[in-house]
């Protein structure tokens, strides 16, 4: 029985180093998984796609039912917006082309808003954490990459952390911290743009913290709208991020931190585009 | 061969684990009950107390297998699911031998493990990921609602495997 014991305790030891080894070797900046953990987390997302399929089917007709309930009010509504939308879309084709040509007077091809959009759909979100990162169903096969920004239709929603060929993890904003951070603007009419840094999430008021690192002469308000900037050099310009609702003089009183309220709902998640602007580079050096 | 079978259920636990959160109910995540499903850790329980014997390791073993699956596909983080999991089943394989093994009792055993299990995540995330320590009550936030979804899950579990790992245990081991 002693001999068990001991025995016993000495792989339990043996347990120990190898976890600490893991969990060190996963916590050294590697680039990107190795090739057996891909194997796994790609055959792990083959077989969710697998059972999501029916499933999204299912609460998808459930809700289209929902949605027939409300088509009628819609219906008004929509008639409205459409009226307004096709002077909208006038004056956008007018403005985009007077742009156009504003960038060809002065040399510049590609626009920072440019991109490219995959899309996707999720399969999965982590159980433990899951606020912080969920699965989706694209993957370096169809060209997506670590680090591109993911959006929804409403805003975005984080950006690429893995990939594997088929599939792709996504750390959502409500899931950031120090390591990872957007940076961000605040537009601000008849004045220069309020330029910060999404830097976290604050979780007991559930919401984006946001910091001022460059200020302009107007302070940062209550509805002002957050968007990518294109400084950070990874995003395209221009993604909603979220509406500030409150506004505090951070721990030192000399710059502003804002809490953001996401423009994207990160309960609901379904489907996904990711924001793939290195084409738009290659194509672009290619011409060159 | 018969135990390497258990590799089947355990990987579609693995597998629904990460979907189930889609279909939940988002009343429960906005109003910040966060459950953590522990599936797998579930089946683990069930089989130490109706499959293995007092002399074998299978879920131990089956565990350090899942735990590092868990570890790569759900947490990034190599290691902390590989060494929980099959080190808190080794606990309840030992304790096994003083405790009768009713219902009741797994009950009692599940949930004081889960709490374990759940504090020792706690413990290493908060090194690992230097966590607030100030989080801590959103440990017993989530511990609440963890317990419950686990609970109900380790019920049907018992329902559809406790017979079948029984007879078998007769057949394996003349138990």
């Amino acid at each position: 029985m002693s001999f068990f014991r001991k025995k016993s305790l000495f792989i339990i030891l043996i347990g120990i180093i190898v976890a600490v080894v893991l969990i060190g070797y996963s916590l050294s900046d590697r680039e990107e998984a190795s090739a057996p953990e891909k194997a796994v987390i790609d055959s792990v997302g083959w077989a969710q796609t697998i059972i999501n399929k029916p499933l999204q089917f299912a609460t998808d007709s459930f809700s289209n039912i929902k949605d027939i309930k409300n088509t009628y009010e819609e219906n008004k509504v929509l008639r409205q917006e459409l009226a307004e939308h096709k002077t909208l879309t006038s004056k956008i084709q007018e403005v985009e082309k007077d742009n156009e040509e504003l960038r060809k007077t002065i040399d510049v091809e590609d626009s920072n808003r440019d991109y490219e959009a995959i899309h996707g759909s999720v399969i999965a979100r982590s159980p433990e954490r899951w606020m912080d990162q969920v699965t989706i169903d694209q993957g370096s096969n169809s060209g997506v990459q670590k680090d591109m920004a993911v959006i929804t239709g409403e805003g975005m929603i984080g950006k690429v952390q893995s990939v594997s060929p088929s599939t792709a993890k996504v750390k959502l904003l409500t899931g950031f911290d120090q390591l990872n951070r957007v940076s961000a603007t605040v537009s601000v009419k008849d004045d220069k743009d309020i330029f910060g840094l999404i830097e976290g999430y604050d979780e007991k008021k559930e919401k984006l913290i946001f910091s001022v690192i460059e200020e302009s002469d107007s302070k940062l308000k209550e509805d002002m709208e957050v968007v990518s900037s294109n400084l950070g050099g990874l995003y395209p310009e221009g993604l909603p991020i979220g509406e500030i609702v409150e506004v505090e003089p951070d721990e030192y009183g000399l710059t502003q931190t804002a809490y953001v309220e996401p423009a994207a709902d990160m309960y609901d998640i379904n489907h996904v585009i990711v924001v793939d602007r290195s084409l738009e580079n290659d194509d672009s050096e290619g011409e060159e | 061969m018969k135990p390497l079978f258990f590799f089947i259920p355990l990987f579609i636990i693995l597998v629904i684990e990460g979907i189930a959160i889609d279909f939940l109910p988002q009343f429960l995540a906005k109003a910040n009950l966060l459950a953590t499903p522990h599936w797998i850790f579930m089946f683990l329980l069930l089989m130490t107390f109706k499959f293995d014997t007092n002399d074998t390791y299978y879920a131990v073993i089956y565990g350090a297998v899942f735990g590092m699956l868990v570890d790569i596909v759900y947490s990034d983080v190599l290691g902390i699911y590989l060494f929980i999991y099959p080190f808190v089943i080794y606990l309840v394989h030992i304790s096994k031998r003083f405790l009768q093994t009713n219902f009741y009792m797994l009950l009692i055993i599940a949930s004081v493990s889960l709490l374990i299990v759940e504090i020792l995540l706690f413990i290493v995330y908060s090194f690992v990921l230097s966590l607030d320590l100030g989080q801590l009550y959103f440990l017993f936030n989530r511990y609440i609602p963890t317990l419950f979804a686990n609970i109900l899950f380790l019920l049907l579990l018992y329902v559809l495997f406790s017979g079948m790992m029984e007879r078998w245990r007769r057949d394996l081991f003349h138990e």
